[in-house]
């Protein structure tokens, strides 16, 4: 076996430390300045034509409501 | 606050708590239905304790308390008011991992990772009550915690290998009358 040999070795992973100790940053690990949540509301209904939306009562408590149609996309309001 | 008050709500219905994480004193004002790993991830900064199902179903967010793995989702920050919290982030000595890391780390009991901070608490707990556990037990205790990579097997093989590490450390820790 020659010195570069990896085969009949254990390697540490490269990322064990991180993992291992927590360290590692996933999505919903990171803080940016300003940022903001969003949240998908979907019918509760299968195969049903939405006809209006009423974002009354989220008004006020949160940045915006973006329905499919304020955005241009064909296909959610009849 | 003008007055004071034996009660530990105070008028704007937040409860000052105070408890230890990982060996340090914190005391804290929270809403009352403050989960604890809300107040180690975005109070605290932790995000090495990780939020996942957030139902209590899936153990990414392990901590022990008093020493008891708990999903810290499920829990409310007050009731943790005098106790001890133990999170991944104690498991490091001076930036060394420690045994039970050691061995995930040896075994690759990790893929993804997400899971690995609760696995690594669960471990911790489950060998401070079976030093030498079979795997029918280490089965039973990561019943627990989801590994959605499905790493099991390594995860096994790790738990038995920190069982190890931490027998080995055991005479060097207690001195001469290991025996």
């Amino acid at each position: 076996m020659t010195a570069t040999s990896r085969i009949g070795t254990n390697d540490r992973r490269t990322d064990a430390v991180l993992k291992l100790t927590g360290a590692a940053q996933y999505t919903a690990d990171i803080r940016l300045p300003g940022m903001l949540h969003a949240k998908v509301l979907r019918s509760p209904h299968a195969h049903a034509r939405l006809v209006s939306i009423d974002a009354a009562k989220a008004q006020g408590r949160v940045v915006s409501v973006l329905a499919g149609h304020a955005r241009g996309v064909d296909g959610f309001l009849m | 606050m003008t007055t004071e008050s034996t009660d530990k709500a105070a008028a704007d219905g937040r409860i000052t708590i105070g408890f230890a994480v990982d060996g340090r004193p914190r005391t804290e004002r929270i809403a009352p239905n403050t989960v604890l790993l809300d107040l180690l991830r975005d109070r605290y900064g932790m995000t090495g304790v990780k939020a996942s199902c957030e139902r209590g179903v899936c153990g990414a967010c392990t901590t022990l308390i008093d020493g008891t793995p708990s999903a810290s989702c499920s829990v409310f920050a007050f009731s943790v008011d005098g106790r001890a919290v133990e999170t991944v982030a104690g498991q490091t000595t001076d930036g060394e991992l420690g045994p039970v890391q050691q061995a995930f780390a040896e075994c690759g009991g990790f893929q993804c990772g997400y899971c690995t901070p609760g696995m690594i608490m669960l471990t911790t707990a489950l060998l401070r009550e079976h030093p030498d556990p079979d795997e029918e037990t280490i089965r039973s205790w990561i019943s627990s915690n989801v590994c959605r990579c499905t790493g099991y097997r390594m995860i096994i093989e790790s738990v038995h290998r920190a069982a190890e590490l931490i027998r080995a450390a055991e005479p060097a820790r207690t001195g001469e009358d290991a025996r």
